[in-house]
């Protein structure tokens, strides 16, 4: 049988003789470094500057709050800041950007929290246009853990309040520019038997939000409690506590009609 | 010895003539640029969502997701604690100003390992691997190489060998593609980024005391390290089956077979823990590296390369006592 030999085959064995040495380092290295971590100082990546290099005609909407903000409920997975988007866009004729900070369950100290400690939500807020807010439903209810029960409700209002309050002063301290709009409640259980009540509170805890944000200019408080009162549950999502898509549209164009 | 050096130079230049490398050349020509395109596309769709190329936005906001979807209740405790441990190291990220994903060509090459070590970069290995011996069966080529006058396991060992070398320039040709193809896109810096590792998982706790940051330079060399050994487990069991199965198709279907079952297995294994030994459930040793939750409790690199070892050695054990038993002539 005479084959000519390939004259690089030589190469194929000192690549694959080099490869084989460089992968066989490879793994010790990652095997001591797994097994036996050693941590140190981590510097800092560089602070790059702001490098936005979309056209200035744009509108940055910062969104912050909980399941309301994030729009649980609406099947088009919009929520009121995706409507609102939505309205802004056609109305303005503009480019309108969303940054979404809701995260379900969220209650004011988690709010306060997240403007505290993450460096990169302020600086967000610190930019926006706009910022909208919901805040305080979880405060007050505890849904789907515990009955209804409005003397509870009730007894939850002034801490409740005080750190609503401070949010509210964060993100004027933060932003003191842009339009500031605050989500109203609305009573989610008007077809239960203690809908009258939960009614009056949550009106009430509604007076206090509007108390507070009329200290500040560029507060906007948008009332939905008028929007749910009387066909409630036609725009609530099968949880019967948040809206369906329809009743975020609602809220949605109602904050758009305050800033047009 | 020299006679095992003629043995090897043989057999490598067989693999050469069947022209497998060029088969996993072009296989990596057409796809790591459909890869690349992919990844722009994510890249691009994202910046036109958030209106602005700042990379903590766009982090921020993958942390929001996830820790929404967490609050749902259909979403399987397992997939949780893997959200949480995601969350919280985004979060570390975030924290120390380090883009997990700075778009650059390096980034991919490193990227693109962690997601094809459990299947793709597997398959491209049994490509070569799995008519080692088989193809010499049905070609019978095998009896000349047998009738001559030299012992059958250094017949093996040579076939070993090539293999072994076979495997390295693949795992290495596999980052250089990578490099190559999408730096044309991303552009080719990117060697001395800072990468996290050494988060300790503990449940769903992650502990940041022994967390560092290597130049991604160092790591693409730990985690191809890593790769590599998990490409040797899968080129001795191929070539244990190209022993076992005259066959070369019904071989290459196995191992595929296998293969493929690990990626299903590992998607829902996490309550059945002692799935945990089989070899394709442990292929995904990169995950040691970035501190991703490995998919059953009670795995950490120890136990996956001990695994790995142990289904290795039993693999060629096997391969060795069968090929030189056989009757080839028959």
């Amino acid at each position: 049988m005479i084959v000519s030999i390939p004259r690089f085959w030589k190469i194929v064995l000192g690549i694959g003789l080099i490869a084989t040495l460089l992968l066989g380092i490879g793994l010790t290295l990652s095997m001591r470094d797994i097994m036996y971590p050693k941590g140190n100082e981590i510097s800092k990546g560089e602070e790059k500057k702001d490098t936005n290099g979309l056209p200035e005609k744009n509108l940055q909407i910062v969104a912050l709050g909980d399941s309301l903000t994030r729009g649980t409920g609406d099947e088009t997975g919009k929520g009121y800041v995706g409507w609102l988007k939505e309205e802004l866009t056609t109305g303005l004729k503009k480019d309108v950007y969303v940054l979404n900070h809701g995260i379900n369950g969220y209650g004011s100290e988690n709010i306060l929290n997240d403007l505290k400690t993450k460096e990169d939500i302020r600086n967000s807020i610190q930019k926006g246009d706009i910022i909208v807010l919901s805040i305080g439903a979880n405060d007050l209810f505890h849904a789907g853990q515990e009955e209804i029960n409005p003397e509870v409700i009730r007894n939850r209002f002034s801490v409740a309040e005080g750190s609503m309050v401070k949010v509210l002063d964060t993100l004027h301290s933060l932003n003191n520019r842009s339009p500031i709009l605050c989500m109203g409640l609305y009573n989610p259980f008007s077809d239960l038997s203690v809908g009258k009540e939960t009614g009056a509170l949550v009106k009430e805890w509604n007076n206090r939000v509007m108390q507070v944000v009329t200290k500040y200019p560029k507060m906007v408080y948008v009332p939905t409690e008028d929007l749910f009162s009387i066909q409630g549950t036609k725009y609530l999502s099968s949880d019967h506590y948040h809206p369906n898509a329809e009743g975020y549209k609602r809220i949605g164009v109602r904050m758009a009609q305050v800033l047009e | 010895m020299s006679n095992m050096y003629h043995l090897v130079m043989n057999e490598i230049i067989k693999l050469m003539r069947k022209k497998r490398l060029m088969v996993v050349f072009l296989i990596l020509l057409v796809l790591v640029p459909i890869f690349t395109y992919a990844q722009l596309r994510v890249t691009l769709q994202t910046q036109k969502q958030l209106g602005t190329t700042d990379w903590k936005v766009a982090l921020r906001q993958q942390i929001n997701d996830t820790t929404n979807r967490l609050s749902s209740s259909r979403i399987p405790d397992e997939w949780k604690q893997w959200m949480k441990v995601r969350v919280q190291q985004q979060q570390y990220y975030l924290d120390h100003n380090i883009n997990p994903t700075a778009p650059n060509a390096v980034t991919f090459t490193r990227e693109f390992m962690s997601n094809s070590v459990n299947l793709f970069i597997p398959l491209l290995i049994v490509i070569i691997a799995s008519d080692l011996v088989s193809g010499e069966v049905t070609s019978g080529t095998i009896k000349l190489l047998l009738t001559r006058p030299i012992k059958r396991w250094k017949i093996l060992t040579s076939k070993l060998i090539a293999l072994l070398l076979f495997v390295s320039i693949v795992v290495v040709l596999t980052g250089g593609m990578a490099y190559g193809i999408s730096g044309m896109v991303f552009g080719y810096g990117g060697w001395t980024y800072p990468v996290l590792t050494g988060f300790q998982l503990q449940g769903e706790t992650v502990g940041t005391a022994t967390v560092h940051a290597l130049p991604q330079w160092q790591y693409i060399l730990m985690e191809y390290g890593l790769a590599w050994y998990a490409c040797l487990a899968v080129a001795c069991i191929s070539f244990m089956v190209s022993v076992l199965i005259r066959s070369t198709a019904a071989g290459m279907g196995i191992m595929v077979a296998a293969l493929i079952a690990g990626t299903i297995l590992t998607n829902m294994v996490s309550s059945w823990e002692s799935a945990k030994y089989f070899f394709m459930v442990n292929l995904n040793l990169t995950d040691y590296l970035s501190g991703t939750l490995p998919p059953i409790q009670g795995m950490n690199l120890t136990f996956s390369m001990i695994t790995l070892g142990v289904w290795s050695l039993l693999a060629l054990l096997i391969s060795y006592s069968v090929f030189i038993r056989r009757d080839v002539l028959a």
